[in-house]
């Protein structure tokens, strides 16, 4: 089996950094994409087809512009008119969704290697994002489940608030796998202050 | 350590139990918290802190907040040492390290004091006059200016790294309230309680503004405390303090710098010094007050002239009363409060009113002060301070001094001549203020800018209860709750005659009898009366021009305490109104802000997002010497032990020719073009023919810009019926997807096609040499290399040590050769793969001088030809363009001067004389005649060719293909150095592609 290399296996390292001691307001860690692919189409019928092809994944809809769209073990975000980047967990699904995408009409785009996602989590996570992103992030404004796309220190990124409650702050950030490490390090840099965690990966292992 | 002698014994808004010990030009003081450190030095009783900037005269502290004029010192030490900072603004803190400026040897006796005894030539221009005058043109400037600069200036920059820490921070709201005092209380009170999101930002270590300067605990301090604990209170209200909001911008935006940690010698570990905050309002109210107008009257820059104000906030805020023998001089009823109030602390005091008619209300509140009325203060004078002031009974209409004279001995005077509302932010909004007759000051034009609201001292509010009742209703029309109040507590009663606006008298400058001596307008700038009066006679008479002739309010202080006086001179002058003179424009910064809080993080590693392919840290780990290619880090070359860069590329280079050598060439732009008509985009976008491609091929394509100029170049694979890969430059990826993205929605809505980048998605290799067929035969499964099942120009699938590979046969260097994807995640893998099959075939990894030598001996085009200024005929590449059909560019690239044939044209260029290198950049002459402009062309790319064993280039020669043969001359003008090369075809190597078609 290949192996896959993570952009940050050189200087990804579990521990506690930053300012004070003990329990960090702040989480960060590399969480595994899983399969991510886009599916694109026309004017004409890009609903239509799109819903089909959603919907064998567990979807409602095409969604909107603001709000990701949860399935079980899916997630999908409305990128542009006729775009839709679907973000399957397990990969186990994909080939259902080739079955069901007619390549004129809808097509799709691999796009698994493209990208990491960093978790930013804690009481802090907000405060420590605003520190790099131009977005409202206050509760009322970008709720659970509202996604963004915008640039983070010139790169173009894509927020999504992940939690369920204010209690339990959780942002994924999704990064593109060539400009993973300068992000990864600018967020390290800004995290500092607030004292932060690089978290064990999800599993479980030192360091992907 | 000294006892303070000018400190009260009681009173002040400072901490007496704890003592602050602090150092200025290596003495010792003591302070409290609570003190800046201008109060500092006068509870200590330093008179002189400074030395002025052209003529060197002693200078002390003339205010108490961000307007102050004189007091610059050089703050902390080594690296952290920042000169030009304002004692006034300085909270004072343990250990804090200050010294005085533009003095030499000493404060007390400064060399440069001489330059006062000759002032006379020292007028306003004089350097334009004096030192580039002499002489033709600039040679006589270019010998004084070695000599200005070193005496120019006040402070010292630091040339060491700053090791403080600065970072940005985003924020939202509804409402931003600019200043902390009364007005913004209210304002930011009145907005809180309709939950609204507030942001206070108030430039001081606490909220108060004027009400600080009151006495402590007064009626006043009761509604400040008030106010404060309700704002605390409220979650919806963010409250910054120690945060100058220093620009207002379009679309809601401000600027503010938050001094985080600036009253400590050393930030905390991992904490920001300062704070950089990027603000978006839905709307503002400005509360920031109003500065106190100087007089302007000869002496008026003695150690111990202060304005009115500031002598009142040193009595009661920090409990330093500076002069126990106090003159007043003012022409509105706002000096009263000062007066009355140093009265109260123990001084004698004298206060001087140019008006005659004065009501009793007003006199009756200044209890224990002598007043003088109808009289102004000719003429300060004293030694190196403030010993006394000559006093004459004014016209105020002329300004004039008539009669008989007095002498006061005095050794404080507090100067009042008005109040200069703060319109900065409101201006920079590109608004002009308007001059009010009655306020004798520019003030905003109420609702000119719907999002940004006037209240309090700015507004011209001149009374405490005008602050709040502004405040207030600013606050709910901003929030959008109304304009009724909401119960915000009213004004308290004061016993002060605080509205300064009552029968102001327009005086502005007092000349006349007993006028001895220089009159100041501008004490930052050394910019006299006389000075504004020498550019008028010689014609400066726009405000504009007179700012930058005079450089009155060009100063670090932008001239807060004296735009306005120069510019009633300048009416005066004109014999004109002064509001036909006009203001000249604010500009951000409002004070001034570091250079560190603008970078923020972005400095160092950080100053520009770094790229990184999927294989980066194998580079790393064995030993490549890398190289910034635009954003990407790539591997430049592979040094063995003892190897330079140049002996390094050429074995590289030399390698791939007889054995085989890979190279990471992940940073090439990818591109994903899908939909059924993305045959048709790909025939409109690049000049030659796109629709037979077979599915499993390749082509090169280049395309132009609209304009005819070559844009890019690079190889597209058909990989499915609607699915093709485009590759571009390194350089041009981003460039190349928005202009295909810009056409799909702007022109060629029709076509049904979407452009997606892939770069990030594919990790690639190029594996070029005689070797690299034979090792991917025995790296790859699945899929057959042979020759004949896999010609030049197609691709295939296949797998690599279980990854998933597609592979284009393709060639850069002229070799046989293959282009490698895999994913991203895999690319490591696969790398290392190839490295392994790869041995007994001899693999090498080159870098990209060596893939830049392999491919200029094989005379293809890259960046340095693609440089935006060629076209397809310059290149040599007229035959690709079909003539068949219509493309991007077809039409404008047969305009005649881009079909001229004296156009430069691309030619080979051989080095004639031994061990001898050309430079890219370098221009090429005719063999004979004179070296003058720009030559018949120039050199585009060089190299060290190992297959040749010679130095060889690139470059566009005038008529160059008409010239092979021909010897030339390379003359790099910057290196100094003329080469003659022979001009030759660009192919150097197996110009027939016989290695590559193997």
């Amino acid at each position: 089996m290949p192996e896959f290399r993570s952009p940050l296996a050189a200087c990804y390292l579990p521990g506690r950094y930053g300012a004070g001691t003990g329990d960090a307001p702040l989480t960060l860690g590399e969480m595994p994409l899983g399969a991510l692919f886009q599916i694109a189409g026309w004017p004409q019928n890009f609903a239509t087809k799109a819903r089909t092809i959603l919907g064998e994944l567990g979807f409602a809809g095409i969604g909107d512009y603001a709000t990701a769209q949860r399935a079980p073990g899916a997630i999908a975000f409305r990128i542009a008119p006729e775009r839709i980047l679907v973000r399957l967990f397990h990969p186990g699904a994909w080939g259902a969704v080739i079955a069901a995408a007619d390549p004129v009409e809808t097509p799709i785009l691999d796009l698994g290697h493209s990208r990491t996602v960093m978790q930013i989590a804690g009481p802090a996570a907000k405060e420590l994002l605003v520190r790099l992103l131009p977005l409202d992030l206050d509760e009322g404004v970008f709720t659970p489940n509202q996604f963004a796309q915008t640039g983070l220190h010139g790169v173009s990124v894509l927020l999504n608030r992940a939690d369920d409650t204010p209690a339990a702050l959780v942002y994924d950030l999704y990064v593109p796998y060539t400009w993973t490490r300068t992000v990864w390090d600018m967020l390290r840099e800004c995290a500092a202050p607030f004292g932060y965690r690089v978290a064990m990966t999800a599993s479980g292992g030192e360091a992907i | 350590m000294n006892v303070q002698p000018n400190r009260l014994a009681s009173g002040g808004r400072i901490d007496r139990a704890t003592t602050l010990g602090l150092r200025f030009d290596g003495r010792d003081y003591t302070a409290h918290p609570g003190d800046t450190l201008a109060s500092a030095f006068l509870a200590n009783d330093v008179r002189i802190v400074g030395r002025s900037f052209k003529y060197h005269r002693p200078r002390g502290i003339y205010s108490a907040g961000v307007e102050e004029p004189n007091a610059l010192v050089e703050l902390g030490v080594g690296a952290r040492l920042e000169p030009n900072t304002r004692a006034t603004t300085v909270e004072a803190f343990d250990g804090l390290e200050a010294r005085s400026q533009n003095r030499w040897p000493s404060l007390a006796f400064d060399v440069q004091a001489v330059n006062g005894l000759f002032s006379r030539l020292m007028p306003a221009g004089f350097y334009y006059k004096t030192f580039i005058g002499p002489g033709r043109g600039t040679a006589a400037w270019m010998i004084f200016e070695k000599f200005i600069r070193r005496s120019a200036g006040i402070g010292r920059a630091v040339m060491e790294a700053d090791p403080d820490t600065y970072e940005k921070v985003n924020a939202f709201c509804d409402v931003l309230v600019i200043g902390g005092g009364p007005a913004g209380l209210a304002a930011a009170l009145a907005a809180g309680r309709t939950g609204a999101r507030v942001v206070l930002a108030e430039q001081q270590g606490e909220l108060g503004g004027s009400l600080l300067e009151a006495p402590v605990g007064g009626d006043t301090d009761h509604w400040l405390e008030t106010m404060r604990a309700e704002l605390v209170a409220l979650s919806n209200v963010r409250i910054l303090v120690r945060t100058t909001v220093f620009g207002a911008y379009d679309g809601g935006v401000y600027g503010l710098v938050e001094r985080v940690w600036d009253h400590v010698a050393i930030p905390p570990e991992h904490q920001p010094r300062q704070r950089y905050w990027v603000l978006r309002t839905k709307s503002a109210v400005m509360a920031t007050g109003a500065i106190e107008r100087p007089l302007v009257f000869a002496g008026n820059d003695l150690p111990g002239v202060m304005l009115a104000s500031a002598a009142r906030a040193y009595v009661n805020r920090y409990a330093v009363l500076a002069g126990r023998r106090v003159v007043v001089f003012t022409n509105n009823d706002s000096a009263y409060t000062a007066a009355r109030d140093l009265a109260a602390a123990g001084a004698a005091v004298t206060l001087i009113d140019a008006r005659g008619q004065l009501p009793k209300s007003l006199t009756a509140a200044a209890a224990g002060v002598e007043i003088i009325a109808s009289y102004a203060v000719a003429c300060a004078s004293g030694g190196q301070t403030l010993g006394a002031v000559e006093i004459g009974r004014v016209d105020v209409s002329t300004g004039q001094v008539s009669g008989p004279t007095r002498r006061l001995a005095c050794d404080l005077m507090g100067v009042s001549g008005g109040w200069t509302p703060s319109v900065h932010l409101w201006s920079q909004r590109g608004r002009k203020p308007v001059y009010d007759v009655k306020c004798g000051a520019f003030v905003p034009v109420a609702d000119a800018l719907r999002n940004l609201l006037c209240a309090g001292a700015c507004a011209a509010a001149g009374s405490l209860e005008g602050a709040i009742a502004t405040g207030i209703a600013a606050g709910l029309q901003a929030s959008g709750g109304g304009r009724r109040g909401n119960g915000i507590p009213t004004a308290p009663a004061t016993p002060y005659a605080d509205d300064w606006r009552r029968d102001m008298a327009p005086l502005w400058s007092v000349s006349g009898a007993g006028d001895r001596g220089k009159a100041f307008v501008d004490f930052q700038h050394d910019v006299t009366r006389d000075d504004v009066a020498l550019a008028h006679r010689e014609g400066y008479v726009s405000v504009e021009h007179l700012k930058r002739y005079t450089t009155a309010g060009m100063a670090t202080d932008q001239g807060k305490t004296s735009n306005v006086n120069a510019l009633t001179l300048i009416a005066k002058l004109q014999d004109s109104a002064i509001a036909a003179a006009g203001t000249t424009a604010f500009r951000p910064p409002y004070t001034p802000i570091s250079f560190g809080a603008v970078v923020g993080r972005e400095c160092g590693r950080h100053f520009r997002p770094t790229r990184l392919t999927p294989i980066h840290d194998w580079h790393v780990e064995h030993g490549a010497v890398l190289i910034e290619a635009g954003a990407w880090m790539r591997p430049w070359y592979y040094p063995a032990a003892g190897e330079g860069s140049e002996q390094a590329y050429v074995r590289e280079a030399a390698h791939v020719r007889v054995k085989v050598g890979m190279v990471d060439v992940s940073t090439l732009g990818k591109i994903a073009i899908q939909g059924p008509d993305a045959a048709d985009l790909l025939e409109r976008l690049y000049v030659n023919g796109w629709k037979g491609l077979p599915v499993g091929r390749l082509r090169y394509g280049i395309m132009l810009r609209e304009d005819g100029f070559v844009m890019d170049d690079g190889t597209t694979a058909r990989l499915g019926e609607t699915d093709y890969l485009m590759s571009t430059t390194t350089a041009n990826a981003a460039k190349v997807l928005v202009f295909i993205e810009h056409l799909l929605q702007t022109a060629w809505t029709d076509l049904k096609v979407q452009v997606t980048s892939v770069t990030d998605q594919w990790a690639a290799i190029a594996v070029a040499g005689p070797g690299a067929r034979g090792l991917l035969q025995a790296a790859v499964t699945g899929t057959d290399l042979s020759a004949a099942a896999f010609p030049n120009m197609s691709l295939t699938n296949g797998m690599i040590a279980g990854a998933p590979v597609r592979i284009h046969r393709m060639s850069y260097s002229g070799e046989l050769a293959y282009e490698v994807y895999v994913p991203s995640g895999f690319g490591r893998w696969v790398w290392e793969a190839l490295i392994e099959a790869g041995g007994p075939f001899g693999i090498l990894p080159y870098g990209t001088e060596a893939m830049g030598a392999l491919r200029i001996e094989k005379g293809h085009v890259a960046g340095a030809e693609l440089d935006g200024r060629t076209t397809l005929r310059d290149l040599g590449l007229e035959g690709l363009a079909s003539v068949k059909k219509p493309f991007v560019g077809s039409v404008l690239r047969n305009r005649p001067v881009l079909t001229d044939p004296a156009r430069p044209c691309l030619v080979g260029l051989e080095v004639v004389e031994p061990g001898r290198r050309i430079a890219a950049g370098s221009l090429l002459f005719a063999a004979e005649g004179p070296i003058v402009g720009h030559g018949e062309g120039h050199v585009t790319s060089a190299t060290y060719s190992p297959a040749l064993n010679r130095s060889i280039g690139l470059g566009l020669l005038t008529r160059g293909p008409e010239r092979l043969g021909e010897t030339v001359r390379c003359v790099d003008l910057l290196g100094g150095s003329t080469v003659h090369v022979r001009v030759a075809s660009p192919r150097f190597f197996d110009p027939q592609g016989e290695r590559q078609n193997a």
